[in-house]
Formats: C-alpha cells, structure tokens, sequence
C-alpha cells in the first residue's frame, strides 16, 4: 500500500515537479473562479433565485465574520471566504472517482496553515501596526512573550495536521474498506466523509479567523489603551 | 524481522487503540450534555448542535493525531530507513 | 515523511491567486449588490416614511375639513331648526289670530242672523196682522166706509198738482176707477160728480169691481194709479212696520 504521506509527482516542468495535488487544485481553481463567473453575470436589485441563494451564502459568511471579530467583515470576506470554500470543494473533490482531494496530502495543508499564519501577521501589523502586533505577544505580561510565540506556530501546526489527518484518514480509510469488502461498501463512510470536509472546512476558516482576531483585538487595544493613556479626559466621555 | 519495524508496528496498534479512548469518552460526555440541553431548551437545539458538531470535530483531532502518529510510525519511521 | 517544498510553494500562491481572483469575480459583486439593494431599500423606506408623512398631513388636513364641515353643518342644522322654531311660531299665531277673526265674523254673521230671524219674524208678524185686519175689515163690508173713502180720493185728488191733474183730464179712454163692490147708480153719479168737481172737468169714468180691495176706491190711468182703499191702507201698514223692522 502506498504510503498517504507521499505525493505523486505527474510530471516535471523544468525544474519544478508538478504533484498531482496540485493539478486537482488548478482544476478546482478553474472551477471555482468559472462558476463564480457564471454565477455572478447578472446581479439585479431585484435578485433571481440564483442571486437570493448567492447573497444568502455571503450573508451568512458576513453574520459568522461579525459575530467572531466584532468588526466589519468587508476586510476578511474574501480570505475567509476563499479559504472555507476552496477547502470545502477540496475535501468534497474525494467523491469524484479517481481524483484524490488535495487537502489529503501534506503540501497543501501546509501551504494553507503558511498563509494563515502570514495572514495573522498581515492583519495585525495592518491593524495595530508592527509595534502593535508585537506588542501582542506580551499579552497579558511579558513572561508569556515565548509561551505566545511557541503557541502562535504550534496552532498553526495544529491546524495543518488537523485538516491533514481528517480529509486523509477519510480517504484512506475508504481505500481500506474498499479494498477489503468491496465496490459500494463504503458509501456509508463517504456520506459521513462530506460532514467531516464541512466541518474541517468551517473549522479552519473559524480557527483562522479567531487567530487573526485575537492578533488585531490586542493590537487595537493596545493603541486605544495608548490614545486614552494620552488624554485620560477622552475616557470619561 | 527487525524488532525495530515489530516494535513500531505494535507502537502504531496501541497508539491508535489508547489515543480512541480518551476522544470516545470526551465525545460521549458532549453529546451527552447536548442532549441534555437540548431537553432543557428545545428552541436552542440548532445553536447546540452545530456547537456540538464542531466541538466533537475538535475532539476528533485528538484521535486523529493518534491515527497520523501511527502512520508516521508505520510509513515515515526515520529509524526504519 | 518528506515535504515537497515545489509542491508546497506551488499550492501557497495558489491559494493566494484564488483569494484574488474569487474576491475580484466573486465577493466584491456579491457584497456590493447587497451594499446597493440596502441603499435602495433605506431610500425607498426614507421616500415610504416621506410620503406616509405627507398622507398623515393630508389626512389630518381632511379629517380637520370634514370636522369644520361637521361644525357648519351642526350651526345650519340649529339655525334651520331656529327658522323652522320661529316659522311655526308664526304660523301658530297667524293660525290664532285667524281663528279669532273667524270666530269674531262667526259672531258677527250669527249676530246678522239673528237681526234677520227678527226682521223676518216681525215682517212676518206684521203680514199676519194686516191679514188679520183685512178678514176683519172685510167682513166689516164696504157700506159707510165707500163714502169716506171717496171724500179721500177726491181729496187726493185735490192734492194733487196742476199738471197731474190736467194730465189725468187728457188721458184718452178715460179714467178706470175700481172699487170693491158693485157700485148703484146713485153711487156711481156721485162718484161721478165729485170726481168732475174736483178735477174741473168732465171725464168718463169706467166702472170695474176688485173684491181684493175690500172697501174703497182705485182711480187707474195708464201712467198712475190714485189709492184710497182698505187695501191701499194695510199694505202702506205693512210696508211701514216692515221698515221698521
């Protein structure tokens, strides 16, 4: 059997090995940006079924966004939304026969967390600015600066392994149970592989989005408590 | 056979076996005082539940960490190449 | 284990370029095609409410109307009621005082009655008595009372004017005298006589009876007629007492 932790390199192109996961994540590309695409060619003001269904699906993405940061949402949509849907079809992507999700194998998932975790930066420098974000380390006191620092990579790493480890036993598991019992025995185990890929997916967009608002709130906190150390009188308006 | 690949095959058995324990009891005490509070507040069962299913995801990990660990035993053994 | 850093990097700027591409083909049309039904919709609600505003306007402005029309109404409906008031009040008066007048002509007219039941009675009264007289005299006969009332006649006679006189003289087929009873000879010479006497002249007489006479004489031209009769008297009786009456 092979080994899931491995990647089937297709074919070279110079010197770049093309994985098969990354072949399935340029497929999964072309259809997601078409079908948005096509989706998204007439938006009225008095909106059709497919708009109503459209604006509800980022409505709800809004609500969550809000509901977790306390802010905007405008600014994370597009991340966040990225994010929960290419995850989502990916993990999805295993019940198309022959094409093994590319969140089963360890590069993606990497690739992922990677972004997540520059992101944490990213919004927290953009927020609170550098000496913000750093700032945000010696939460709630300087001794904690290497504790934060080691958790701030070891959730990243969580996450990988978490979305690694489920889209990939789920796949692997039904290769064993196809391998032993046969064809359609393990229509059961697809069915409850869908539920895991939306919850892993929903879970890794919430997670990055938590981080990402822990990162910007001590930020912000940070600088108001610094404008208000300023001008006390501003604080008992 | 080596008793290297003996001792790390037996390694992955137990990994996967202790690490489904504590994942199986914590999943059962959640979706037990979900139960129970979805009994007491029936009109709050949809926030419970999704709470519940991402909670018992959460858990799962656990577990799953114990299954990649054994995989790793099993196809990356650094100590088997 | 081993990653492949190629594949890795590959799948990061993948991620990446899908983030871009989706926000530019997907989120931003989404969220702006909220953005803009919501902006449609505040300025519909903000026209709604403008306009709800100006139809609570109108309708307080009509509900003010129709209470100023209620009002007018109220005062025509009590000045008509005043007028109607006064009017019967009026007619009610004229109605009374034209009862009163025509009780006051009732009176009057039953007053004129009564004035005429009495002049009846009395002409009536009177016609009895002067029949009653005429029965007595009648039965009294003609005998002595022919000769005073031919010194009557003949007196009227005299008294009469020249010109009547001269024009009972001239009257051709000469004068009719009647009398009650047939008259003798003797008579009737006399008659003649006197007659002659007092008109100087000599005119012939015809003779004729009229029982209605009782007693006396009737002298008839063709133009007057001289009494001096019982019946000439009592009707001249009657006459009198029924222009007393």
């Amino acid at each position: 059997m092979n080994s899931p932790l491995d990647s089937t390199i297709l074919f070279q192109l110079g010197p770049v090995p093309i994985a098969q996961s990354v072949v399935t994540t340029w497929v999964i590309m072309a259809v997601l940006v078409l079908g948005a695409a096509l989706l998204t060619r007439r938006l009225d003001a008095v909106p059709s079924r497919r708009q109503a269904a459209l604006e509800l699906f980022v409505a709800t993405l809004d609500t969550q966004i809000a509901e977790t940061t306390g802010a905007r949402p405008a600014a994370y949509r597009a991340f966040i939304g990225t994010l929960f849907l290419f995850i989502l079809v990916a993990n999805w992507s295993s019940l198309v026969p022959g094409v093994a999700p590319p969140t089963a194998q360890l590069e993606t998932d990497a690739a992922l967390a990677i972004i997540v975790f520059f992101s944490v930066i990213w919004f927290g420098v953009r927020v609170g600015g550098v000496g913000g974000y750093l700032r945000s380390f010696a939460t709630p006191n300087p001794l904690m600066i290497p504790l934060n620092m080691l958790s701030s990579v070891t959730r990243i790493f969580s996450m990988f392994v978490r979305l690694f480890g489920n889209v990939m036993s789920g796949v692997f598991v039904i290769g064993i149970v196809a391998s032993l019992a046969g064809l359609l025995v393990p229509i059961p185990l697809m069915a409850l592989d869908l539920l895991t890929g939306l919850v892993q997916a929903y879970i890794f967009a919430v997670l990055a989005m938590v981080f990402i608002t822990s990162a910007v709130e001590t930020g912000k906190a940070r600088s108001t408590d610094a404008g208000s150390a300023n001008s006390p009188t501003e604080k008992d308006i | 056979m080596d008793y290297l690949s003996l001792v790390s095959i037996v390694c992955a058995a137990f990994t996967v076996a202790f690490g489904a324990i504590g994942p199986a009891l914590a999943e059962g005490r959640a979706v037990a005082a979900a139960m129970d509070a979805i009994a007491r507040q029936p009109e709050a069962a949809n926030t419970i539940s999704r709470t519940l299913f991402v909670g018992l995801a959460m858990i799962e990990t656990t577990a799953i960490y114990c299954l990649v660990i054994a995989l790793l035993l099993l196809f990356a053994n650094p100590l088997l190449a | 284990m081993t990653i492949d850093w190629w594949t890795l990097g590959l799948q990061a700027v993948n991620v990446l370029i899908l983030v871009w591409l989706l926000s530019r083909v997907f989120w931003r049309p989404v969220a702006d095609a909220i953005a803009r039904r919501q902006d449609k919709v505040e300025t519909m609600l903000n026209d709604a409410q403008a306009t709800q505003a100006k139809a609570d306007d109108m309708l307080a402005e009509v509900v003010a109307a129709r209470d100023g029309m209620a009002a007018e109404r109220n005062t025509l409906l009590s000045e008509a009621a005043l007028q109607a008031e006064g009017a019967a009040k009026a007619a009610l008066q004229e109605a009374a005082a034209k009862a009163q007048a025509m009780l006051k002509a009732a009176e009057l007219e039953s007053v004129h009655v009564n004035d005429a039941n009495r002049v009846a009675a009395a002409a009536q009264s009177a016609e009895l008595a002067v029949d009653i007289a005429r029965k007595l005299l009648a039965r009294l006969g003609a005998g002595k009372a022919n000769t005073a009332f031919l010194d009557l006649l003949i007196d009227a006679i005299e008294a009469l004017p020249a010109q009547d006189r001269a024009a009972l003289t001239a009257t051709a087929g000469g004068l009719d005298l009647i009398s009650a009873t047939d008259l003798d000879s003797a008579t009737r010479m006399r008659i003649e006589t006197a007659v002659a006497a007092a008109l100087d002249a000599q005119p012939r007489l015809n003779f004729h009876t009229d029982p209605a006479l009782i007693a006396g004489f009737e002298l008839r031209t063709r133009h007057f007629v001289l009494h001096s009769s019982w019946a000439a008297d009592l009707d001249a009786i009657l006459k009198d007492l029924k222009d007393a009456a």
